[in-house]
């Protein structure tokens, strides 16, 4: 054992090479002081130990399942777990993390992090408990959905505590959106990390955990932890706790931010809405069984469904969150609210991310709408606007790669390429991963979710208070640095803006921490003062704000030259998809405006120049990367420019 | 131990690691003397442990402090319930 004990972090990071079955034990010690947490120290190790040109699908890539200090211990909200691996959809950066009650249990058998390299000769599962390692045989699981999979493993186990994610068929398949879940029903959605499991040939990760968390000043730690909840009490049950995510439709209808039709239009037609919203509240008021929660979770916004009427009478599942009715009543232009609790349920349990699913299909759909695919393509099947059969089926198709169904399974930015016919247009993705954010609309959102270094996603920039929140300037200046923060068409401060969150965001995700119970909510909730608290307080080691930014920071840069190193991306990457260029905002409250090149170049500009990356390129200066003691990233970029 | 049926439990487990951490200044949920069992579809059942039991500590009522730990950190839409039966056994099986 070459560990040592660390309080917060639990000390040891295991490797696991699936091809030999050797483990092998690092102290987290090694990384944990230059970098923080899950997400943290995960790329960290990806950039040193993946190299350019290593396939994402194949044995050199690695997927690293990471906790952060904070996770296993009563700060509100630590209930995340990390994935991250070199991306299939972007090849640059794979980020993803999830909900659940996974990141304590590891955190609980004594590991931070697990790190699976190379590749099984037949299908495996991973078993930890506590300090037993076990690669078990999972032949019989292969082809088994992510439900069946989570009971049977437990039920093997014999320990209904045992916390499983696992892959779906979409993951075997490759599908390059396949995601992980996690608890049946949480998921680490985006950048296809799923595939990378399938390509590994795990089919699960299972773990159990009998020890402890230690924090090295507990009364100090108790005392942030009580006084961070305080922003909380008094929410007895909030519109977030009542509906979930969903509660926020409203919000999006009004401020144009739903994509229908495959972003053409930006909110719902009148009449589709009211039948959503209402569906909203009879899914509160009739199907739902129960609120659902995470560890430490003071604000719980998962809920549990069954559903009691209609087509889908007997369906049982956690409850969707915005992004089901954004991807499948505005993507898709489902008009059937309950069909978005059926098909969210079931890539859940093919493992396939809502998002690039309903991305793939949205291309495709609008590319039959223009005449570009006919059924000579799409084995038969007509492509009609909400036509909820055929979406089931080409979801069924995508998870299988089956027919028509191997070329979505690409995603739809290289499903567009495969295709031609100039169908790329209509493939509304960022870096190569299919999107569920409107652009358009909101600019500081839209300019985070296009430099977002995993391609797009809302997580690692977006400020989602812009068409959200009512926040004074002078608040909004205080906590955000910017005044302009709920005036979404302004551009003026929103780099700026960007940049805080691109901060807190990275800290939260390597930290271990949800976003929606900090700042990114609330100027209210916690923020970086009370984080740095609770992690000094954990760690023992001393740390402000500030000193969070800088990790935070160096953690950007490791990404950006990830993203430079293995999938070439410059500044033409971080631009809006086409029609979010060329096309007014047709109706509804942003009706007419039109977000343009000039306005993209200026805003990329005013980014770089904040970050210290060249405003030609985007690759961050020399004098940059010296700066965050990133010395060996700026000879590495040197050399590949070269 | 006493097992307690619940309908607001959102069995997120954060009274095990407050009370874990009562005991033995760690967040150890397997030293705690309450477990939450059970699943999102069947439901959560709180077992309350008022006696040690394996490597659990007897519930003490969180004695000493104003609020047992458990109900602090319960999320708000479900405190009331943890209050009830917390409160309840307690009272009647002084330790």
């Amino acid at each position: 054992m070459t560990t040592r004990d660390l309080c917060g972090y639990a000390g040891t990071i295991l490797r696991m090479d699936l091809a030999t079955s050797r483990t092998s034990l690092e102290p987290t010690e090694r990384y944990a002081r230059s970098w923080l947490g899950g997400s943290g120290l995960a790329q960290w190790m990806l950039y040193n130990e993946v190299k350019p040109g290593v396939d994402s699908l194949g044995p050199a890539n690695k997927l690293i399942i990471g906790t952060g200090p904070l996770n296993g211990t009563l700060a509100p909200g630590a209930s995340r777990v990390t994935a991250d691996a070199k991306g299939p959809l972007t090849g640059g950066v794979g980020s993803s993390n999830s909900d659940g009650h996974f990141s304590a249990e590891l955190k609980f058998a004594g590991y931070d992090s697990l790190v699976f390299e190379g590749r099984a000769e037949k299908p495996v599962y991973f078993w930890l408990h506590d300090s037993h390692v076990e690669l078990k045989d999972a032949s019989h699981l292969w082809g088994k959905t992510t439900w069946e999979t989570d009971d049977l493993i437990r039920e093997e186990l014999r320990d209904e505590r045992v916390q499983v994610m696992c892959i779906g068929p979409a993951g075997e398949h490759l599908a390059r959106g396949a995601c992980i879940i996690v608890n049946k029903g949480r998921a680490c959605g985006r950048c296809g990390l799923g595939a990378v499991m399938g390509s590994k040939n795990l089919k699960a990760i299972a773990v159990r955990g009998t020890g402890g968390v230690k924090i090295a000043d507990p009364k100090r730690f108790m005392k942030a932890a009580e006084q961070a909840r305080k922003a909380f009490e008094g929410e007895s049950e909030s519109v977030r706790t009542r509906y979930g995510t969903p509660f926020m439709t409203r919000n999006k209808q009004e401020m144009s931010g739903i994509p229908y039709k495959n972003f053409q239009y930006l909110d719902l037609p009148g009449d589709a809405f009211s039948r959503l919203n209402n569906a909203i509240e009879i899914w509160q008021q009739q199907y739902r069984t129960r609120i659902v929660g995470y560890p430490a979770c003071p604000r719980p916004c998962d809920r549990y469904f069954r559903i009691n009427r209609g087509s889908y009478a007997g369906l049982e599942c956690l409850g969707v969150q915005f992004e089901a009715l954004a991807d499948f009543a505005g993507k898709l232009a489902v008009d059937d609210p309950d069909f978005i609790i059926e098909v969210n349920a079931y890539c859940n349990q093919l493992g396939l991310d809502i998002d690039s699913a309903a991305g793939a299909i949205g291309w495709a759909m609008e590319c039959y709408e223009k005449g570009i695919l006919s059924e000579r393509d799409t084995d038969g099947l007509s492509l009609h606007w909400g036509d909820t059969n055929v979406i089931l089926e080409l979801t069924r198709k995508i998870a299988s790669r089956e027919g028509f169904g191997n070329i979505l399974a690409e995603g739809c930015a290289r499903a567009a390429r495969l295709l031609g016919r100039e169908s790329e247009y209509f493939a509304l993705h960022v870096k190569g991963q299919d999107l569920y954010e409107v652009i358009r609309s909101a600019i500081g959102w839209g300019l985070g979710v296009c430099v977002a270094t995993r391609g797009g996603g809302h997580t690692t920039g977006a400020p989602a208070m812009e068409t959200s929140a009512k926040v004074s300037p002078d608040v909004a200046e205080k906590i955000y640095g910017v005044r302009s923060l709920t005036d979404p068409l302004a551009s003026e401060g929103k780099a700026k803006l960007v940049g805080y969150f691109e901060t807190l965001h990275r800290v939260n995700n390597a930290l271990g921490v949800c976003h929606s119970i900090t700042h990114w909510s609330s100027p209210s909730y916690p923020g970086l003062p009370e984080l740095a608290e609770l992690y000094s307080a954990a760690t023992g080691w001393e740390t402000t704000e500030e000193d969070l930014k800088r990790l935070a920071t160096r953690m950007l840069h490791v990404e950006k030259a990830f993203n430079i190193l293995h999938a070439g991306f410059s500044r033409k990457d971080d631009y809006p998809p086409r029609r979010c260029l060329e096309e007014p905002i047709p109706r509804g409250a942003a009706a007419g405006f039109a977000l343009t090149e000039g306005m993209w170049d200026r805003l990329l500009d005013e980014y770089y120049e904040m970050h210290g990356w060249d405003v030609r390129t985007g690759v961050p200066a020399r004098a940059t990367l010296e700066a965050l003691g990133l010395r060996s990233i700026a000879e590495d970029l040197d050399r590949a420019a070269r | 131990m006493t097992t307690f049926e619940t309908t607001l439990c959102t069995g997120c487990r954060t009274c095990e690691l407050a009370c874990s951490y009562h005991h033995t200044g760690v967040f150890q949920p397997s030293k705690s003397s309450i477990e939450i069992t059970g699943s999102p579809k069947e439901g959560f059942k709180l077992v309350l442990f008022e006696a040690p039991h394996d490597n659990r500590a007897a519930c003490d009522g969180c004695r000493g402090l104003e609020e047992p730990l458990c109900i602090r950190f319960c999320p708000a839409v479900a405190r009331s319930e943890l209050q009830e039966y917390i409160g309840g056994p307690l009272e009647s099986h002084p330790v």
